[in-house]
C-alpha cells in the first residue's frame, strides 16, 4: 500500500508539526510505503505549481493521496477545490479547519475524494457529509524531564507559566498577557512567534505589552527547545479565543502538564481546567500551585496513542 | 536534485559571477542537474549544455520566470545568488529555494527580509552578518557557507619591476592598490583620503596608486551612486599618482592569472568598506598581499593578518541602514603595517588563507552538507526517514 501525502512538513506551522508526528507514527507502526510531497506553505498557490505537485504525485504512482489541509494551506482558498479534480487518485483529506462552505460544498461531493478525516466530533458536525471521520489527534512523545528541561533553559525554582503557539488574536495571547500583568507572582513566557519573519501588527502590539511586562517572547523556536519549554512549564495557559481543535494541548497532555483554557466547547470531556475569563485563569494558577492535576489525563493519553492513531489512518488508507 | 540555480550570467566581470563558475560545476560534479536561470547580463535565446557546460535558459525578465521555470522543468530547489532587492514578489512565489545573498547594510533592511521571507533558507557567507541577521530572521533559516579563493591565486617569484610594469608603474618605491566597483557604497573616496595621508606621511617614498575600477560609475549611477574618479584625484592632488586600468579592459575583465599578476604587483591592498563577503580581500592574500579592511561588515572575519581600520562615522542611507565610513588616518596606519609584513609572511598568508578558504575546501565542508540536507528535505522518501 503506497501513500503519497501532500503536507508542509518542516516549515513553521502547527500543520507542519503534526504532520512530523503522524509520518513518524505511520513510519514506525504501519506497514504503509509512505511518501511526502512536501507542500510550499507560503506561496499564492499557481495553477503551474498544482501540475507540478500532480506530476511529483505521478512520478510516485501511489494508491492513496492523503492531504493535510487547512484554509490557509492553499490560496485561493477556493483553489484547493480545483486541486483535487484533477488528482489521479482516490483522496483522503485532512481537515484541520472546517466551515468554509464554499471549498467545502465544492470539496465533498467529488468522488475522487474518499474520506474526511476530522479531529473531533464537533467539526465532524459541522462537515455534514458521510465522509467524515473522527480520527483524533494523538498524543505524541514528548522528550525530556522537567528537570533536565529547565537546565537547558536557565530556569531556576520560579513557577513558570507559559503561552504556546502562534502570536494571534485567536489564539489569546494578549488575555494571557492580562493574567501576567494581574498576577504577578509567577514567570511568564510566550513559546511563539509568527510563521514567518514579517511580523503581524497584532504582534508588534503584544511585543510591546510583552515588554512593559518583562514577560518573554521566545520567538519560534525549533522542536528541541519547544519540547524543553512544556517540559519546564509548571501549567500552560492557552486562552483561545476561536479553537477547531488543538493539537498543542495534546502535546501539553502528553508532557502531563495542567492546561488551562477558556470554556469552549470542544474541550468538553478533556482533562483540562475551564475557565471563563482573567479571574478564572489567575484563580487555576492558585490552584495548580496547591498541587491540583485535573484526573483523567493517563487515559487520555494512552487513548491517543502514536501506533493506534498510526493504525486508523492505516485502516482509511486500505479502504479506499 | 535537479536545481533551478538564479545568478548573474556566468561570463559576467561580477562577483555573482566569480561565485556561480564555481558553484555550478562543483553541483554537476556532485551529481545534480543544474539549470542556469540568468538574472542579469544575458538577453535572449537558450543555449544548450554544450556551450558553457551548463543549460543556460534565456534570462529572467520578471521574477514570475522562476515559478514558471521551477514547474516546467520539475525542479527539486532554486538557488538564487544574488541580492534580493530588485526581486519583488518573490516571496509570493511557491518555489522551494534557498537565498545565498550577501547583506551589506546595518540593520538587515526591511526589505531583505520580505524578499527572502518564504524561501527555506538563507545562506550567508559571514558569521558576521549572520549574527546581526538573526535580530529580524529566524537563526534556524540562517545558514553559513563562506565564498571561496580559486588556486590561481598565489605568490609569485617576479621581481617587482616586472610586477609593477605590468601595471604601467615604473620608478616607483611601493604600489597601493584598490579593487572595487565604482559604486557608492564601496566610498572610494573616503578610501582614497587614506591613501593620501599614507603618501603624506612617507615623503620619501615614491607611492603609486592603481585603482581597478571604473573612471566613471558603474551603470546604473542612478540608482547606485558613484564617483568620476579623476576628478576625485585631482581633488586630492594624488592625480599623478595613479594609474587606472584601460576602460575597455576594465569591462571585458581578467583572467584569474591577470588579477593573480595584479594582486602580486599590489603591495598593500585597501577594502576598507562594509562589505557583505569581500572576494577581492580573499583573492589579494591568497596571492599573498596584505588587505586593509574597515572593522565594520566581513571583512575582519577574512582579514588574516588584523589590519582594520577603525571606523570613524556612518554613511546612511534612506531607509535607515547604515555602512561604515573608515577613518583615513587608521588606513594610513594599516597601510604601512601592511607594506611592512608583505615580504615577511607573503607565503605563510597566502597558504593560510588557500587552506581555509579553497574553492574544494568550501565546497566540501559547507556546501556538499549543506544540499545533503536539502535534499533529506525534500525529497519525497528521505523525508519520511528524517522527520
Amino acid at each position: 500500500m503506497k501513500v503519497a501525502m501532500i503536507t508542509p512538513i518542516f516549515e513553521r506551522c502547527g500543520v507542519a508539526r503534526y504532520a512530523r508526528d503522524l509520518v513518524r507514527a505511520i513510519r514506525d507502526h504501519t506497514n504503509v510505503d509512505l511518501y511526502v510531497i512536501r507542500h510550499h506553505r507560503f506561496g499564492v498557490t499557481d495553477r503551474r505549481y498544482l501540475q507540478y505537485l500532480v506530476a511529483k504525485i505521478n512520478q510516485i504512482d501511489p494508491d492513496v493521496i492523503h492531504i493535510q489541509h487547512e484554509y490557509s494551506l492553499f490560496k485561493p482558498i477556493e483553489i484547493f477545490a480545483d486541486f483535487v479534480r484533477i488528482l489521479p487518485k482516490p483522496v483522503i483529506v485532512t481537515m484541520h479547519s472546517i466551515g468554509h462552505l464554499p471549498l467545502d460544498s465544492a470539496l465533498f461531493p467529488n468522488p475522487k475524494v474518499r474520506y474526511i478525516i476530522v479531529p473531533n466530533e464537533g467539526m465532524k458536525k459541522v462537515a455534514r457529509t458521510d465522509k467524515a471521520v473522527v480520527v483524533p489527534h494523538m498524543c505524541p512523545p514528548i522528550p525530556g524531564s522537567k528537570e533536565e528541561a529547565r537546565k537547558r533553559l536557565g530556569i531556576g525554582d520560579e513557577f513558570l507559566a507559559i503561552h504556546v503557539g502562534f502570536i494571534d488574536y485567536r489564539k489569546g495571547t494578549d488575555v494571557f498577557l492580562k493574567v501576567a500583568q494581574r498576577y504577578r507572582d509567577a514567570k511568564y513566557v510566550i513559546v511563539g512567534g509568527w510563521h514567518v519573519d514579517v511580523p503581524t501588527e497584532y504582534m508588534k502590539i503584544i511585543k510591546d505589552m510583552a515588554s512593559k511586562l518583562g514577560v518573554r517572547i521566545t520567538g519560534f523556536v525549533p522542536d528541541k527547545e519547544y519540547y524543553d519549554w512544556i517540559q519546564a512549564a509548571d501549567v500552560i495557559i492557552q486562552p483561545c479565543r476561536f479553537v477547531s481543535e488543538s493539537y498543542t494541548l495534546m502535546e501539553c497532555l502528553s508532557a502531563r502538564k495542567p492546561v488551562i483554557v477558556l470554556n469552549h466547547p470542544i474541550f468538553e470531556n478533556r482533562p483540562v481546567i475551564k475557565v471563563r475569563d482573567v479571574d478564572g485563569i489567575i484563580d487555576a494558577i492558585k490552584r495548580v500551585r496547591r498541587g491540583y492535576l485535573p484526573p483523567g489525563i493517563e487515559e487520555f493519553v494512552n487513548s491517543r496513542s502514536p501506533k493506534k492513531i498510526a493504525r486508523i489512518h492505516e485502516d482509511l488508507y486500505r479502504r479506499c | 536534485m535537479r536545481i533551478l540555480y538564479c545568478s548573474d550570467f556566468p561570463t559576467l566581470n561580477t562577483g555573482y559571477a566569480n561565485v556561480s563558475r564555481e558553484l555550478v560545476r562543483r553541483f554537476q560534479a556532485d551529481g545534480h542537474e543544474v539549470i542556469y536561470l540568468p538574472i542579469a547580463g544575458y538577453v535572449g535565446g537558450a543555449m544548450t549544455k554544450d556551450v558553457l557546460g551548463v543549460e543556460m535558459l534565456p534570462a529572467l525578465m520578471k521574477p514570475d520566470d522562476i515559478l514558471h521555470w521551477f514547474t516546467f522543468r520539475m525542479c527539486d530547489l532554486c538557488v538564487i545568488l544574488k541580492d534580493p532587492f530588485p526581486l519583488k514578489g518573490i516571496e509570493t512565489l511557491p518555489v522551494f529555494s534557498v537565498f545565498y545573498a550577501p547583506i551589506t547594510e546595518d540593520p538587515v533592511s526591511d526589505i531583505y527580509v520580505k524578499h527572502t521571507t518564504t524561501s527555506l533558507y538563507i545562506w550567508l557567507p559571514s558569521r558576521y552578518w549572520i549574527e546581526k541577521a538573526k535580530e529580524k530572521i529566524w537563526p534556524e533559516r540562517l545558514r553559513y557557507l563562506p565564498h571561496g579563493v580559486q588556486k590561481e591565486f598565489h605568490p609569485l617569484d617576479w621581481p617587482r619591476e616586472r610586477l609593477y610594469a605590468s601595471l604601467g608603474f615604473h620608478g616607483i618605491d611601493v604600489l597601493v592598490g584598490i579593487v572595487s566597483v565604482n559604486r557608492h557604497r564601496k566610498l572610494l573616496p573616503n578610501q582614497l583620503e587614506g591613501i593620501k595621508i599614507f603618501m603624506d606621511n612617507n615623503p620619501d617614498l615614491n607611492v603609486g596608486v592603481y585603482l581597478h575600477a571604473s573612471i566613471t560609475p558603474d551603470e546604473p549611477a542612478a540608482i547606485h551612486g558613484g564617483w568620476d574618479l579623476k576628478k576625485v584625484t585631482e581633488t586630492l592632488g594624488i592625480d599623478k599618482n595613479i594609474r587606472f586600468p584601460e576602460p575597455h579592459i576594465y569591462r571585458i575583465g581578467l583572467s584569474l592569472r591577470e588579477m593573480n599578476v595584479m594582486y602580486n604587483a599590489i603591495d598593500c591592498l585597501v577594502n576598507a568598506t562594509t562589505e557583505g563577503f569581500g572576494l577581492p580581500i580573499l583573492e589579494s592574500q591568497a596571492s599573498g598581499t596584505p588587505v586593509v579592511t574597515v572593522n565594520h561588515g566581513n571583512g575582519p572575519e577574512i582579514n588574516f593578518l588584523g589590519l582594520n581600520a577603525k571606523v570613524a562615522a556612518w554613511d546612511w542611507a534612506i531607509h535607515g541602514t547604515r555602512i561604515a565610513i573608515p577613518d583615513p588616518y587608521s588606513i594610513a596606519e594599516n597601510i604601512e603595517k601592511g607594506i611592512s609584513m608583505k615580504e615577511k609572511y607573503r607565503y605563510k598568508l597566502s597558504e593560510e588563507v588557500r587552506d581555509k578558504y579553497d574553492w574544494d575546501v568550501v565546497y566540501s565542508k559547507y556546501f556538499r552538507p549543506e544540499l545533503e540536507k536539502l535534499e533529506s528535505e525534500l525529497d519525497p522518501k528521505k523525508i519520511v526517514e528524517v522527520a
